[in-house]
Order: C-alpha cells, then sequence, then structure tokens
C-alpha cells in the first residue's frame, strides 16, 4: 500500500431539521493512497454520499460535520479557509455526479460549461482555451461539435461525458464518482468508467468510487468499504473481501450479484431481517447488522482486523465494554 | 383544505382584517348615523380660524373633504360597497369563467383563435376598456335615467366582462393539461364519460387555483376602481350637483354611493392642496389589497405543501 | 414565424376591432357618430391622429421601457445583494416587499406627486417638475414611478426562482469545480433566472400597460394611452395597434426563445 493521499478519520456528521438531529455519518475511517481506486459501497441512506461531499465541503445547509478529520496532503480539509478550499475544488479533488441530467446548466453551451473551469486556473488565451477544452472532449470521446451544443441536445451518456471532462479539466489528484453511472443504460456504464479508469492510470490518480453495485467495485476497485447505516461495517482489500466476506451485510450484497452458471430460479436479495451470530477466532460476534432489533442495532461495536488488512465491524464483548 | 386554512396565521390575519371591515361597515348605518358636516371651524372667540377640508391633525382622525364630512366615517361606511364590489365581481368572473370554459373545450378542440383574440386585450388597459363601456351608459342616463341599482347591476356585468376572456384562456390551458394526464387517459380507457371526469378529477385538480384565482381578481377590481374614480366614473353614477358661490358657479359630478373610488374621484382636483382626502382611501385599498394578498400567500403555502406530499 | 405571427397579428386586429365595437354594441350607434375618425379629443378640443401619434407613442414608450429597465436593474441588485446578507434577514425583506407590493399605483403615484411638490415648497428645491408644462416633456419622474411596482414584483419573481435555481445540482457541481459563491450566483444561476423571467413578460407589460395609462393621466402626460382613452372607433383601433403590434412581435420573438429553453426543461424532467 502506498502512500495514503487523503485520510478520514472518526467523521461523524449529522443534519439538523427544526429540532430534530438525524445523524448520518458515525465515525467513518477511510484511507485512499495514491494511485488506488477505492469503492465505497452501500445502500441509499447509508452515509456515502455525505461523506464525499463533506469531503469537498458541499454538504447542505442543514447538515453539519460534528468531529473527525480529513486529511488531503497533510492538510485538515475541514479547517482550510474558503479561498484554500476553492482553489482545491477542481484542482485537487473534483468530482463526478450521479445526475448527468440535471448537473450541467442548461443555459450554458458546453464549450463555456468547460473553458471556465480552465479560466480560472490557467492564465490561457481564448484560442489556448478552445484547443485545450477539445482536446478534453476528445478524451472522453466526444466530437468537436459538441462543443457548440448545448447540454440539451445531448443524450444522457454524453452529457456524463461532457461532466467528466469538467471534472478532469482541473487535472485533479483525486477524482470523487458520485454513482456515475446509475443513470446511465447498461452499455454505457463500462464506457464511463473505462473513461474514469483510463485517467487514473495515465495521471496516476487516486478514484473514490461511490456505488451500490458490487458488479462495478469487482472490476475496478483496489479497495472496499463496505457501509451501512452511517458506519464502515467491512473494509479491506478487494479480493481478501470478495474471497472471504465476513459481515453478514457485505455476504448480502455478494450474494445478491446474479451469476451466470447459477442455475436457481430466484436471485437472492438481502432481507432486513437476517441476524447471525458466528464464532470467530474465538471471539463472541453478532454483527452489526441491520436487524430491526434496537437492542442489537446499539449495541456498542467497532472494527476489528480480523486478519491483516480486513476489517470488520463486530459487536465487542460485554468484558471489553466494561474495561 | 379549510380546515389547513385556519391554520395559516397570514391567511387568518388577512381574513380577519377583510370581515371586520366588512361587518362594521354593515353594521355602521344602524347604530351610528354618523358625524355633522363640519364647515368652518372657530377660534375661541368665535370667528372663523380655518375651512374645510380639514387636515387628519385639525380633525383626528383622518380629516375632511372639502365639504366637510368626516373621512373616518366615510371610509368606513363606503368599506362595504367597494369590498363587496370586488368580492361579488371576482367571484362572477370566476364562476362564468368555469362555466364557459368547461362548456367551450366540449365543442372547439383547436382554441388558438380565440386565445389570440383574447390577447388583443392585453393591449387595452382593463380600466380604458371599464371606461369605454361605462360613459355611454352615463351619456344614455343623462336623457332617459337609469336607476341607482340599475345603474350598479349594469356595471357590475360589465366590470364582470371584462375579466372573463383572459380567465377563459388560463382556465382552458388549466383543463387541457389536466385531460392530458395520464390518470385522466387511464380513466378513460376505463370507461368513464367526460362529463364524469369534469366533476372528479378536473374540478377538483383546479379548485385550490380557484380560490387563488377569485382573491387576485379581487385585488385586481380593487386597483381598476381606483382607477375608475380617477377617472370620475363612479360606480352607482353620479348626480351632477351646482357648488361654488354664485359668481363662478361650476357643475360638478358628485358620486351617490359612498364607494371610496368616489371619495377619491371626487376630490381629485384637491390632490395637491388637500392629499390627505386621496391618500386615506388609496390607504384603505392598500390595507385591502395587502389582506387579500396575504391570504393569497397562506393558501399559496397550502397548495405547495400539499404538493410536496 | 412569419406565418403563424402573420396568424396571431389577424386575430389580434379582429380582436381590437371587437373591442371597439362594444360600447357600439351595448348602448346603440349614436354614441359613435360625434367625431371624426381620424382625430382624437383632449380638454374638449379636437386634434389630427396623425402625425401626433408617432410623437406620442415614442414619448411613451420611452418612459415605459426605461422604467422597465431601471426596475429590471433595481430588482436584480436587491435580489444579488440579499442573497449575500444572512436567511433570517433575506425573510425580512422579502416580507417587507410583499407588503409593498399591495401598495395601489396611484397610490405611489400621488405620494411622489405630493412630496416633490411639498419639498419644492419648502426647500425651493426642484427635483423634478411633476406635471408637463407646455410642451416640455418630463421624463425623470414618470420613469421613477413607473419603474417602483415593477421593481418589486421583479425583486420577488427573481428572489423565488433564485432560491428555487440554488438547489439544483449544477450549482453543487460548479461548486465541485471550485468556483466562488458570487461567481455561480451571477455567471450560472442569474443565466437561468433571467431566461425564466421571459416567462413572466406578459404578465408584467399588462400590469406596467396599466400603471402607464394612470400615470399619464394624473401626470398630464400626453402620451399614447392618454389618446387611447380620448378616442373613439377607427382612431381607437389605429391607437391600439400602435401598441400591439411591436409589442405582439415582441412576445412571439420571446415565447420563441423560451420555448427553446423549455425543452431542455421538460427533457430534463423526462
Amino acid at each position: 500500500m502506498s502512500a495514503p493521499l487523503l485520510e478520514i478519520k472518526d467523521l461523524h456528521v449529522s443534519f439538523h431539521e427544526k429540532k430534530s438531529k438525524i445523524t448520518a455519518v458515525q465515525g467513518v475511517d477511510l484511507t485512499i493512497p495514491k494511485g488506488e481506486t477505492v469503492a465505497v459501497i452501500g445502500e441509499s441512506g447509508s452515509g456515502k454520499s455525505i461523506t464525499s461531499l463533506s469531503i469537498l465541503g458541499l454538504l447542505p445547509l442543514s447538515a453539519s460535520i460534528d468531529s473527525g478529520a480529513i486529511l488531503f496532503k497533510d492538510k485538515n480539509l475541514l479547517k482550510v479557509s474558503n479561498k484554500e478550499m476553492q482553489y482545491i475544488r477542481g484542482s485537487e479533488i473534483s468530482m463526478v455526479f450521479q445526475d448527468a441530467q440535471a448537473s450541467l446548466n442548461p443555459a450554458m453551451k458546453v464549450g463555456v460549461l468547460i473553458t471556465e473551469g480552465l479560466k480560472a486556473r490557467k492564465k490561457l488565451t481564448r484560442h489556448e482555451q478552445r484547443s485545450e477544452a477539445l482536446r478534453l472532449l476528445r478524451m472522453v470521446g466526444l466530437k468537436n461539435h459538441v462543443y457548440d451544443q448545448f447540454p440539451s441536445q445531448l443524450s444522457g451518456g454524453m452529457k456524463q461525458r461532457v461532466l467528466i471532462a469538467m471534472a478532469l479539466s482541473g487535472e485533479p489528484s483525486l477524482l470523487i464518482a458520485d454513482e456515475p453511472t446509475t443513470s446511465l443504460d447498461v452499455t454505457v456504464q463500462s464506457q464511463i468508467l473505462d473513461l474514469i479508469n483510463n485517467y487514473k492510470i495515465e495521471n496516476d490518480a487516486s478514484i473514490l468510487l461511490i456505488t451500490h453495485d458490487f458488479g462495478v467495485v469487482a472490476e475496478y476497485a483496489d479497495r472496499v468499504y463496505v457501509m451501512f447505516g452511517g458506519k464502515v461495517v467491512e473494509a479491506g482489500d478487494v479480493y481478501t473481501l470478495f474471497r472471504n466476506p465476513i459481515h453478514p451485510y457485505t455476504k448480502g450484497l455478494i450474494s445478491s450479484i446474479p451469476k451466470i452458471s447459477d442455475t436457481e430460479e430466484r436471485l437472492k436479495s438481502v432481507s432486513d431481517f437476517v441476524f447471525e451470530e458466528v464464532g470467530y477466532v474465538g471471539r463472541r460476534f453478532a454483527p452489526e447488522t441491520y436487524s430491526i432489533e434496537n437492542k442489537v442495532y446499539d449495541a456498542p461495536s467497532e472494527l476489528v482486523e480480523v486478519e491483516p488488512d480486513h476489517y470488520v465491524r463486530l459487536f465487542v464483548e460485554k468484558e471489553a465494554v466494561g474495561r | 383544505m379549510i380546515k389547513q386554512l385556519l391554520k395559516q396565521p397570514q391567511f387568518l390575519l388577512g381574513f380577519f382584517i377583510i370581515i371586520s371591515l366588512l361587518f362594521v361597515s354593515l353594521g355602521l348605518n344602524s347604530i351610528y348615523e354618523g358625524p355633522k358636516e363640519v364647515k368652518f371651524l372657530y377660534k375661541n372667540d368665535g370667528s372663523i380660524s380655518k375651512v374645510a377640508p380639514f387636515s387628519p391633525t385639525d380633525i383626528p382622525p383622518f380629516g375632511t373633504d372639502r365639504d366637510g364630512r368626516d373621512l373616518f366615517y366615510m371610509i368606513l361606511d363606503g368599506a362595504k360597497y367597494t369590498l363587496l364590489i370586488a368580492l361579488g365581481v371576482a367571484f362572477l368572473r370566476l364562476v362564468s369563467a368555469v362555466l364557459i370554459s368547461f362548456l367551450y373545450k366540449g365543442q372547439l378542440k383547436n382554441n388558438t383563435f380565440f386565445n389570440d383574440l383574447v390577447q388583443s386585450t392585453l393591449y387595452v388597459p382593463a380600466t380604458i376598456f371599464a371606461y369605454m363601456l361605462m360613459i355611454p351608459l352615463f351619456i344614455k342616463s343623462t336623457t332617459d335615467p337609469i336607476s341607482f341599482g340599475k345603474m350598479v347591476i349594469i356595471q357590475c356585468i360589465i366590470l364582470t366582462l371584462i375579466g372573463i376572456p383572459s380567465l377563459v384562456v388560463t382556465f382552458s390551458g388549466d383543463i387541457k393539461n389536466i385531460m392530458n394526464k395520464d390518470y385522466i387517459i387511464s380513466t378513460m380507457s376505463l370507461g368513464a364519460k367526460k362529463k364524469y371526469i369534469y366533476r372528479k378529477h378536473v374540478l377538483p385538480e383546479i379548485k385550490p387555483k380557484l380560490f387563488l384565482l377569485f382573491a387576485q381578481q379581487a385585488v385586481q377590481i380593487l386597483i381598476l376602481l381606483a382607477h375608475l374614480g380617477v377617472l370620475a366614473v363612479f360606480v352607482g353614477g353620479s348626480q351632477t350637483e351646482m357648488r361654488g358661490d354664485f359668481l363662478n358657479l361650476t357643475a360638478e359630478n358628485v358620486p351617490i354611493a359612498g364607494e371610496w373610488s368616489g371619495i377619491i374621484g371626487h376630490s381629485f382636483q384637491e390632490v395637491l392642496t388637500a392629499p390627505w382626502i386621496i391618500l386615506i382611501p388609496l390607504g384603505f385599498f392598500f390595507v385591502s389589497i395587502f389582506s387579500i394578498n396575504m391570504m393569497i400567500s397562506g393558501l399559496q403555502n397550502i397548495i405547495s405543501k400539499n404538493k410536496r406530499k | 414565424m412569419t406565418s403563424r405571427y402573420g396568424k396571431r397579428l389577424r386575430s389580434i386586429i379582429i380582436g381590437v376591432i371587437i373591442i371597439s365595437f362594444f360600447p357600439t354594441l351595448f348602448f346603440g350607434v349614436e354614441q359613435q357618430k360625434s367625431m371624426k375618425p381620424w382625430e382624437y379629443m383632449l380638454g374638449g378640443r379636437a386634434y389630427s391622429l396623425f402625425p401626433d401619434i408617432f410623437e406620442k407613442f415614442l414619448y411613451s414608450m420611452t418612459i415605459l421601457l426605461a422604467a422597465l429597465l431601471f426596475g429590471l436593474f433595481l430588482a436584480l441588485t436587491i435580489t444579488f445583494i440579499s442573497t449575500l446578507l444572512p436567511r433570517s434577514l433575506q425573510k425580512i425583506i422579502y416580507g417587507f416587499y410583499t407588503m409593498l407590493e399591495a401598495l395601489p399605483d396611484l397610490f405611489i403615484i400621488i405620494v411622489l406627486q405630493v412630496s416633490v411638490v411639498a419639498i419644492y415648497k419648502k426647500t425651493g428645491l426642484l427635483i423634478g417638475n411633476v406635471s408637463n408644462v407646455y410642451e416640455s416633456k418630463i421624463y425623470f419622474f414618470p420613469i421613477l414611478t413607473l419603474s417602483i411596482l415593477p421593481a418589486i414584483q421583479l425583486f420577488k419573481i427573481t428572489y423565488l426562482l433564485l432560491n428555487e435555481e440554488m438547489n439544483k445540482p449544477y450549482v453543487n457541481v460548479a461548486r465541485s469545480l471550485g468556483h466562488s459563491n458570487v461567481y455561480i450566483t451571477i455567471n450560472h444561476v442569474f443565466r437561468n433566472v433571467l431566461a425564466s423571467l421571459f416567462h413572466y413578460s406578459r404578465t408584467i407589460f399588462v400590469f406596467m400597460l396599466s400603471n402607464l395609462f394612470i400615470l399619464e393621466y394624473v401626470f398630464n402626460l400626453h402620451g399614447i394611452m392618454t389618446i387611447m382613452l380620448n378616442t373613439k372607433g377607427v382612431a381607437f383601433i389605429i391607437t391600439v395597434l400602435f401598441v400591439a403590434i411591436p409589442f405582439s412581435f415582441l412576445f412571439e420573438w420571446i415565447e420563441r426563445y423560451t420555448q427553446r429553453l423549455n425543452v431542455h426543461r421538460e427533457e430534463e424532467a423526462a
């Protein structure tokens, strides 16, 4: 594992609505090494998108970061000034959003959308800007004439490509891809992901891939974090995790990938009522699950390294709590 | 919806102001004859110190007009006419517009011609339109007199008519939109009749908008009334009175009903010498419009809340 | 565009003719006879419609358009400034403008007129003429007066649109690319707000035309609306068409423009 580019330490994020407080992310630790793709997988509401938005400081107004640290190149992103953050956004870290349809300003031409990012960063002449934008468009597999088109004239896949071109215009060392393919056709999905992957390889950049699709993870990720209910429930190397998933939620996710070789008629799905109690290496544990039993849900738990570089969230022994 | 409305403080406040103005105005005559006209104010020694019109500081709270009539009393007395005309005409406009657009939707599929025709009314301000229609009425009434009641009714019909076309366009647009919705098509595919669809689906859907338009129309009519007052077109007509001393006798149109715009129109020539006579009725127009706007925003809150559900 | 606009124009002309005959339809023919077709009445005297109408039309339109531009400028400035303020203050400003919106146009006209005269009487300082003296034309006060109410309405509309736009995903995208909030507001959001503002052009126009009329009447300005009030029959039709033809063309153009933008919006919704 190479040196970490970004480290999230014990991040807590909560939403405030009128008088109630809803915790969205509770104590997430996450490391993104340089030149690797880290996938965060989980169902909607598991806190994966909130984690990624807090990296860029783009949380909605109703949300706030309660504690934790986000270290990027030895700087705590939660502490930097607004101006510095603005510089980091786009040129150090940028993001590809999931809803390409709505993510492009309908009143601006593609060319303007791409060059305005360049304008702010590099002092280029008008002509250089245009050729740089065209280079970016070609890089994401679009033709030159797209430069003069409005977003409404493009298909969904093309919009997502434009969005990627915009995100890459600042040559960031970390690209956050928040479900970049959910709104797209299956055939376009892999093209888009390949594009992101190529950028990673060519520029030695890191990718934070947020998804709910284990198939995508298996194909592109180096490390995986499985999130559930605002917590990381299992983390590790992608091979380890697929070879030996321990947490029942991870197991459920992996077994829900349809396999061609399977002859079963029904696809497996994650049941909300699964509650397992399995012994492991002499330690009594019930993985903190999606059980509706509050007692289990609220019981104290922690991430335990069950084998080298493979962490699973386990309930802590009673004695351990007392200690 | 009405239950929800009663929980909206904005709506309640607006509603309260309008209703209390109306009730005070309606009950005023039966308990109080009104103050006497004051034409002169005297000094302690008996000599005349001031001549009407009196400013609000001379005779609180609102002063008097040139004839020495108390403005406060006139305002309260006139409120019922003004508000009832505005609300009544708004109601009539809406009801007839809804009926017309339901009827006319059935017959005319292509309504672009009618829409375009209505567009021509965009370029003639409602005030001019109303003025054009009402002036001949007044001229006619000089030759063969029209009774007060009949006059008011004809004028209300005119005020109603000039608002209907644009409302019909609005409604038929709305109805068209609703009729194109998927659930209407699925209802039709189950064999529902058009009449049934109008009653069960379209009407409930435009109901909140009806309330909204009613309030907006009332505001428009209030402003129209104020404008007409300035043009000396009074609801209920006017009678010609001779006034001034016998050296320069002038004929003057005096409004018959004590409606607010009548107060404005009657004293409009004195706007620079006694501005309060104009500004106070206008202030009450403002209060009424503000109250109706409050009701509108209360309504809008509910509509957007229901939409979000 | 030409053929569709031609059809629409034809309907408008027919509509104006119908309107001009309404009084006759209701109250008999004899009302119309009193006037020659090419004349308008002013102060009991008849004047020829041509060529006066060109000059009056230009005068009225100068006031109308200048007031519109000034009002729009005011509205956008206030909206922009209010976005920089904290939320609670924004709400207070918005509430204040909601109250001002209820002011009848006449009220504003008269308050301004009276206060200018009062200032003049007290200090001898004439801020501007408040009525046309002889043939000299006044511009400053009519434009100022006419711009106030549209400015308030436009402020409310732009403010609401702006808040709606601010929640759209493309704003977050722009922020993720490292643009500052001010830059995003001006370059991204205002662009869309202005486009949506076109939807309200007709409403604002009708409202301002009505205001312009009462303004001309109270300030005693001799403009196109004064002529419209004081003509009948053919002269009336001509006067209305003077206003209708250029503006219907403008609306047609705006409709086309917004339709193009609407195609985007609908596609987004789908």
